[in-house]
Formats: structure tokens, sequence, C-alpha cells
């Protein structure tokens, strides 16, 4: 909001409690510092989780061989419980950003690698599946919303709170029974990279998406139907209306805008969550993202490797939510400017 | 044969069913406005006024109003036209103004795009002829710095300002009848009379007819031609307004007169404001609507509603109350 | 406008908390179906097994992959072992791990999330941070990471789930006081003169309660889901502890063959979630109602 028109006003940021706190939220400065300090705390947490391990990390990670006294050596070594726990998390973190995250005690290769090879993977499921929840979801919510209170309302709301109540491995099972066992058209389990082909690499993945998928189309139509009625009771509905403008341009160019801020803030916090459950859906349909890997590195005991993933997991969530954050101010531009503080919890 | 009236409204019932019964916001309302004309409705909120005025510009949700009587514009029925014929209506022929300009503007479109899609229902307007037109527009109702001020969004414009986008957009098409929904309530008093003379004077320009629906006396009085006094539903008084203030018959319109405070030098009589609450339409009695408030009600006026009567001498003015006031307001007030 | 005329009779605020029974919805048959189940799932696990003498452990090779009869209610899985006594042995677990977590971060969390609105400033900063920290951890992966490196046992199961649910607890609490901290009788409270933890036990707790129950349904079916992924991921209760989770995972690979290994936990554990979010939305829809949980 410029303040040099003297006719304007803004009542985004009343609550802003001081000028200057003012100026260094909306700048933000504030922001960025407060990203930082997340993202270094993240790192200390992660790095600290191998202290949780009952006894000398390095004797539970070598198990049996735990007895060869140069093993164990070389192993106290590698993860460097012979130095002070500062130096060791400084040598992390250096490490951690130059590339450097150690590598795997099973499979010896560098977790740098194990993690760029499988995190193409998730990200590819997570916006396949973002996709397809939001395609299904917008016309779901709008339709529920015109027909706010109608059977078809409640016909959707019915089927979607089936869906949100069901945990995403098992619509996978269902999914792999229907279409995998019974009809046959698609493979059960099992990763074809582009390489083999366009429909043998999406074939492999859309059940996938789909199980992801599920959660998010149900809060999407959940969040996207409250707010798009919301939209239809305001007057501005009513004077577009009143000018004549077709109720099809008043429901695709009229609601659609006003109403969409909530369905994106929800779009980027599920990014997170959708992270989350690639750990589950991957290992159901034997797909080689970062998910399974997590999952394998921690069957396997490799507490490198869950470290190093866990903290890529766990930075790119908060970049993402970040950059939503800042998209939201793009959006709505009643909001530019004035964002920061005001809209958090 | 007198020419038809721009707008017909003949026993006009609009009810809304409720979780407490079945409301009738306004009940068998009849009005006729002529061309260029400038008819007032009053009342307090839950008169009916604003029902009307949806109910007439045809916004209601048909799925939840029950509605009855007829809607007459130039001759043609509104209420039984089909959604297509009534948005023909909308905007190239009746537009409507609303109370609350923030609300009503679009959030995010900016206000000239919002104005020239109103432009863009006339025939043959391109996208920058429109666009154009909207700038013309804003700067005939008085925004300064037109060209710039398009680009902006509502939350960028003051309220005045506001209303004053809202009139460009409802007078794009230069339609014939402008139906406004307490324009300036949401407004600041030094800005209320700016934008009604304003659009006093697009309306005389353009030769559109106004319906202006307020609660406000005063903006009565200089703003238009006829009045119709409503309460609890019903059209109480409706008069030229020079009559209706000459001698307000009915005795809800006195009580509404007699709470406006009078600055003029030489008057020494304060407000009396009018006892009691407005009626709760879900529990009416028999007898006149106003009776539980009237300070005159005597027994007959709990059994019947009044009929609305023509004053002996004035055709055009009708009243419905059992005991009108037959002397003007002060002596009658000086006599008690 | 219309809205006047329909808009329900206005509650004078800040006397809520009394007399609103009377306003209440009656229930739904989908509220009341999910109750029922509820219901019967607890006397369900506890009495069933007692009363036809089940065995979510014991073998019967002469009776492997059967289907329901009158000795397998609901038939038995791979190696002959019952389907129902181990889908309610599974209930228990699913059901002591997701309630027990989410009642333990919500008496972590719900009072943190309180202090964090009512002192504002540092405190607020600090557990405001605390929160986004642990917050950028996915919820399944933390629990994940946690049992991992704490080994899997019923404790550290319940853990690790209750680190994962206590954040939105601190959230929710912080943004309904927050709410009400604004409305005018806190602010009366204040001008008063009464001391902070009055304010808090006596104004802010009440008022919130109904909005914070209505979220602890939604984190236990959140909490179950949870359990369910870690012991399909074999991450969970160790073996030979029969869960949902571990019994869907081993019924994978009968689908062809066998489905009803995989339909049978399948539909306790949706049922389950989906009697826990339905009584959620009951909840909430009341809560907001009662004007007490506006925002958010």
């Amino acid at each position: 909001m410029n303040a040099t028109t003297r006719e304007t006003t803004a009542p985004v940021d009343r609550r802003a409690p001081a000028r200057w706190s003012r100026v260094l939220r909306s700048r933000g400065w504030l922001k960025l510092i407060r990203l930082l300090a997340v993202l270094f705390m993240i790192s200390v947490l992660t790095f600290l989780s191998l202290q949780l391990l009952p006894g000398d990390p390095a004797r539970v990670i070598l198990g049996d061989q735990a007895n060869d006294p140069a093993t164990l050596a070389a192993m106290r070594h590698e993860l460097g419980l012979d130095q002070g726990i500062l130096a060791r998390y400084l040598d992390w973190i250096g490490g951690a950003l130059s590339g450097d995250l150690g590598s795997s005690y099973v499979t010896k290769e560098t977790v740098s690698s194990m993690i760029s090879s499988r995190l193409p993977i998730t990200l590819e499921l997570v916006i396949l599946s973002q996709l397809i929840a939001l395609v299904l979801a917008i016309p779901a919510g709008i339709v529920a919303a015109i027909n706010k209170g109608r059977g078809a309302d409640h016909a959707i709301g019915l089927w979607v709170f089936g869906v949100l109540s069901t945990p995403n491995f098992v619509i996978g099972v269902i999914l792999i029974w229907i279409f995998a066992v019974t009809l046959g058209w698609l493979p059960a389990n099992g990763y074809q990279p582009w390489s083999e082909g366009v429909g043998a690499h999406l074939g492999s993945v859309i059940l996938a998406s789909i199980s992801l998928a599920a959660a998010p189309f149900a809060l999407y139509q959940r969040v996207l139907r409250a707010d798009y009625a919301e939209t239809l009771g305001r007057d501005f509905i009513d004077v577009a209306r009143a000018k004549g403008i077709s109720p099809l341009r008043i429901v695709f160019r009229h609601a659609i805008r006003p109403s969409i801020l909530g369905l994106l803030t929800v779009t980027g916090l599920t990014v997170g969550v959708l992270i989350g459950s690639t750990v589950v859906v991957e290992n159901l349909f034997g797909l080689p993202g970062l998910g399974a890997g997590l999952v394998s590195a921690v069957q396997n005991r490799d507490y490198i490797v869950v470290q190093g993933m866990t903290l890529v997991i766990a930075c790119s969530f908060v970049l993402i939510n970040t950059l939503v954050d800042f998209l939201y101010g793009v959006v709505d531009p009643r909001l530019r400017g004035a964002t920061a503080g005001n809209r958090e919890g | 044969m007198p020419e038809t009236p721009l707008l017909q409204i003949e026993d006009l019932v609009v009810e809304f069913p409720t979780r407490g019964g079945l409301v009738r916001a306004v009940d068998g309302v009849s009005l006729t406005l002529g061309r260029g004309e400038r008819l007032g409705i009053v009342g307090e909120s839950g008169s009916g006024k604003s029902v009307l005025g949806r109910t007439v510009m045809g916004l209601n949700d048909r799925a939840r109003a029950r509605i009855s009587g007829r809607v007459l514009f130039e001759g043609k029925d509104v209420l039984g036209a089909s959604a297509q014929e009534r948005r023909e209506l909308w905007g190239r022929q009746i537009s409507m103004i609303f109370q609350d300009p923030l609300s009503a503007l679009h959030p995010i479109t900016p206000i000239g795009a919002q104005i020239a899609e109103a432009v863009r229902r006339l025939p043959d307007v391109d996208k920058a002829q429109a666009a154009e037109r909207a700038v013309e527009l804003l700067d005939m109702v008085g925004i300064p710095d037109a060209r710039r001020r398009a680009r902006q969004r509502a939350h960028e414009f003051s309220g005045g300002m506001r209303q004053r986008a809202l009139i460009a957009m409802a007078i794009a098409c230069k339609p014939k009848l402008i139906i406004a929904d307490e324009p300036t309530t949401a407004l600041d008093v030094t800005v209320q009379a700016k934008i009604l003379d304003l659009l006093d004077e697009l309306c005389t320009e353009l030769s559109i007819g106004s319906v202006l629906i307020t609660h406000d006396m005063g903006v009565v009085a200089q703003h238009t031609d006829r009045v119709a006094v409503m309460y609890g539903g019903q059209v109480v008084e409706t008069a030229p307004v020079a009559g209706l203030f000459a001698a307000p018959t009915m005795r809800y319109t006195r009580a509404l007169l007699a709470a406006i405070p009078q600055m003029a030098p030489g008057r020494r009589s304060l407000p009396v404001p009018i006892g009691g609450t407005p009626p709760n339409p879900l529990e009416r009695g028999a007898g006149c609507r106003f009776a539980p408030r009237c300070t005159f009600a005597e027994d007959d006026c709990h059994q019947a509603i009044p009929e609305l009567l023509a004053l002996a001498d004035a055709t055009d003015h009708r009243y419905r109350c059992w005991h009108p006031a037959a002397v003007p307001a002060e002596t009658e007030a000086g006599a008690r | 406008m219309t809205t006047e005329l329909t808009a329900p009779p206005a509650v004078p605020s800040g006397s809520r908390r009394r007399g609103r029974a009377s306003r209440r919805r009656s229930w739904t048959w989908m509220e009341i179906l999910s109750a029922t189940w509820l219901v019967l799932l607890v006397f369900g696990m506890f009495l069933l097994p007692l009363i036809l003498h089940l065995d979510a452990l014991e073998f019967d090779a002469k009776a492997r992959f059967a289907g329901p009869s009158a000795e397998y209610l609901l038939g038995t899985d791979n190696y002959g072992r019952d389907l129902l006594a181990r889908a309610l042995s599974g209930a228990k677990v699913s059901l002591f791990i997701g309630l027990g977590s989410t009642f333990l971060a919500l008496v972590i969390g719900v009072p943190i999330g309180t202090a964090a609105a009512y002192f504002g400033g540092w405190v607020d900063a600090v557990i405001s941070f605390v929160t986004d920290v642990i917050l950028g951890f996915p919820g399944l992966v933390l629990a994940l990471v946690l049992t991992a490196f704490l080994g899997a046992s019923k404790t550290n199961v319940m853990i690790a789930i209750t680190a994962q649910a206590i954040p939105a607890f601190v959230r929710m609490a912080r943004s309904q006081t927050l709410a009400l901290m604004n409305r005018d009788f806190v602010e009366a409270s204040k001008v008063l003169g009464t001391r902070p933890h009055s304010i808090i036990a006596r104004d802010l707790f009440p008022n919130i309660a109904d909005t914070i129950l209505a979220f602890a349904f939604v984190a236990a079916g959140r909490a179950i889901i949870i359990e369910g992924g870690l012991s399909f991921l074999g991450m969970g209760l160790p073996l030979p502890q029969p869960t949902w989770g571990v019994m869907i995972n081993e019924g994978r690979q009968y689908l062809n063959t066998d489905p009803h290994l995989i339909l049978v936990p399948s539909v306790f554990l949706m049922l389950s979630i989906l009697s826990f979010n339905v009584l959620a939305d009951r909840l909430r829809a009341d809560a907001t109602t009662d004007g007490g949980g506006k925002g958010a």
C-alpha cells in the first residue's frame, strides 16, 4: 500500500505495533533471519538424533562386527566420535553445505549421490499428485459450493469424507487390486524410467500419484468449497449479476480468484505432508524415491543415510513453505508489502 | 391512453422460509414509477425495503424466496422472465447500486476492468474501446486522474470514490432505471451529499429513472420526486415528496419526521425518538403493523390492517391508517 | 438484506458456557453410526476375545486362507490365524496409541500454546520458533526417524507420534487464545485486575475447550493413520504383535488370491478413522455455532 495516496485506506497492517518493526517486517528481513534460524535448528536436531541411539552409535551401527577393535575404531573415526560434539557438528554441517553428507555404511554409496538419484522421483510424485488433487478438487469444490446444501453437495461431501479418512497405503492397495490385479492395466510394482518410454514411465507412477493425491484432494475440496461458497455470498457477485454478466463467467472469473487464496495456502502446506506420505507410498509401489530410500536406510540401520535424507527432506519442506508464503503475497495484491508476522498460527 | 410506466409493481409478496417459520418480508406492495422519475423508499431496517429492491431487480434466489405478484418493466414481466431474458435486462436496462461499496467491488480485478466489463454488454464494443470508455466514465463520475485510477483496485480507493466507481459501472450502458440500495449509508456524512448530487445529476442528464432505498428522511426530501414509506413489509404511505412533507398523514411517517433533528432557525422542537423496536416479522398481529409502537393507537388499530386510501384533495397521496393525522404535525404536537 | 431476516437470534457474548445445550442439533445418522462403531470396537476388543476364546497368534495349519466360517468369523490369514482376533488385537494398539498420544500431545501442547498467546513477546517468539522447527519435519518422517533412533517399542512409538502431534496443538491453542484475547470479556477481566492464571483458567480454557476437543478427534484419527503407516513399513510395534498396518502389509503378497486378508484390517482402519473425523466435524460445528472458536 503506498502511503502517498491520501484517499487510500489500508486495513491490513493495522496490527503492526511500531513503525520500525513494520519496516523490518515489510522488508522481509525478519522472515529471512527466522528462516535461516529454523534451518539451522533443523540441522542441529537432525545431527543430534544420532545421540538418541542407546549406547555407542558406532557399536549400534556395526552390530556384530563391533567386536573387532580395528573396525570399531575406524567407524568411530568415520562418525567423528573421537572428536568433540561441536567439532563434529561443524564438520558435518560444513560437509552438508558443500554437498558431502557422508556415505552409506551398507552400500558405500555417497549419501548425496543417493539423494540426487532419488529426489527427482519423489519430486515427480509430489508434483503429479498435486496436479491430480487440484484438477479433481477444483471442479468438485465449485460444484459443491454452487449447490451448497443440496444433493450434489452432500454426495460429494460424503465421498470426500470417506477419502479423507482412508490412509494412503490402503488407497494404494485398493488401486493395485483394481487396476493391477483385477483389470491388469497397470503394473502393481516397480519403476520404469523415462527411457523406457513415456507410457511405461507414467504407468509406473500413476497409481502411486493417485494414492498420494487422495488426501490432498479431499482437503482441497473442503477448503475451496467453504471459501467459494463464502465468495458467492459477497456483494460483488450480486453486482456482477446485476451487470448482466453471464453465470459461467461469474463462476469461473469473478468468484474463483478471491476464493483461491485458502486453496493456495493449503496446497503449499500439503507439500510437506506429501513428502511424508511418499515414505509409505514409494515403499508400497516399489519406487526408488527419497521416501523409500529413507525407509530402507532405517531398516538397514544406515544412520548416516537417515540423517542426510532427513536433513534434505526437512529443509526442502521449510523452503517450499516459505516460497508459498511469498507467492501468497503475489497472488493477493491486498497483502502485498504487508505480509509477515500477521498471518501465523 | 397514458404511456406505459417504466416500472409497475403490483401486489408483490416476498416470503422466506426460515427455521422460525415463513417470514413475509414484502407484503402486498404496489408502486408505479414513471420515466425519469425518482422514487424514494424509506423505512427502518427490516421494513422490507432492501428485499423489495432486490426482488424488483430479480436478484433473489428463486429457490429460497417465494414470490407472488407482478413486477413489470416497461410493461414486460420481470419475475416470470427466463434467466436469459433477465440477464438482458440487467445492466442494459436496469442496474443497481449497493450499500457497501467495498464489498460490492471485486477485490482483485482493477476498477477500470470492472467497469469495462459492464461496458462490454453493449453491442459492438471491443476490449480497447471498453477500457477507454471506462476511463471516461470514471472521469464523468468525478474521479480525478481517472486513467491511473482505472488500474487500481478497490482497496486503493476511498469509500466515496468506490461508490463513484460503482455509479460509473451502473450507468455504463445508460440503463433506464437505477435501483440504489442505501447508497450512502456506509459513507461519511460529508461525502453522502456529493454522491447523491452526482447520482441526481447523471440521472437527469441521461434521463434515468431511479429508486432510492434509504432510511433517511432527509435524503428523501432532497433527492426524490415521490416517496413510499415502508413499515413491516407494507407501503404505509406514498405521496409526491412535497405532499408528504407538507401533510404527513400516516402516524408512522409523522413519527419518522418527528425523529429528525430540526436545525432550521426559529424551530424549537427536539427530535422525538420512536419508542419500541421494529416488529418481528414472525410475530405480527392482526391489526395495523405500527399499532404496537404507535402512541395514537386505539383498540380498533389492533383489529385489522387499514386499507391504503387516497387523501380527499390529493389522489396521488395515499396512506394506511385508522386514525390519520389531519392537521400539520407541529400544531398537533403543540396541542398535546 | 435478506440475511437480517434469516440470521439466528444473536447470542450475548461472554455467557456462552451454559444454556447452549438446548440449541444443539440432533444427531445425524452418520454421527450415530460413528459413535456406535467406536463404542462397539472398544467393547469388542476387550470382551470378544474372552467370549469367543479368540487368540490372535494361534496358527491353524488346516485352515489357512479360510473364508468366514462359524469358527473363524472373518476368516483366517496365510498361517491360519484368526483375522477377527488379529483385527481386535490391532484395535487395542491403534486406539491405545491414537488416543494416548493425542491425550499427551493435548496436555503438553495446549498450555504451551495458550501461554504463547497470553504472554506474547519473547515467550511467544520462542515457542513459535520451536514449533516451526519441529513442523519442519513432516509428521510421518519425524515419527519414523524417532522410532528408528529410539528403537521400536510401544512406548517409543507413542513418544514419536506424540512428538509429531504437539506442534499442531500448540498452534491451535495459540490462535484460539489470540482470537479470544481480543474479545471484550477477557479485556474486561484484565481491566478489573484479575490475575493471569485465573483469567486463563476461568475465561480462556473453557472457551477454547470445545474447539480443542474437536481438533483432538482429528488428531486421534491422524495418529492412527501414522501408527498404521509405521507398522505398514515394519517400523511400528515389534512382531508378533498384530496391528492393522502389519496385517495390510503381510496381506499384500496374497492380494491376487485372497484379498480378504487386506480387506479386514482396511475396513477396521477406515471405519475407525472415519468415525473420529465425523465426530470431530460435529464437535467443530457445535463449537463454531456456539461462537466460542471463531477464527482459525
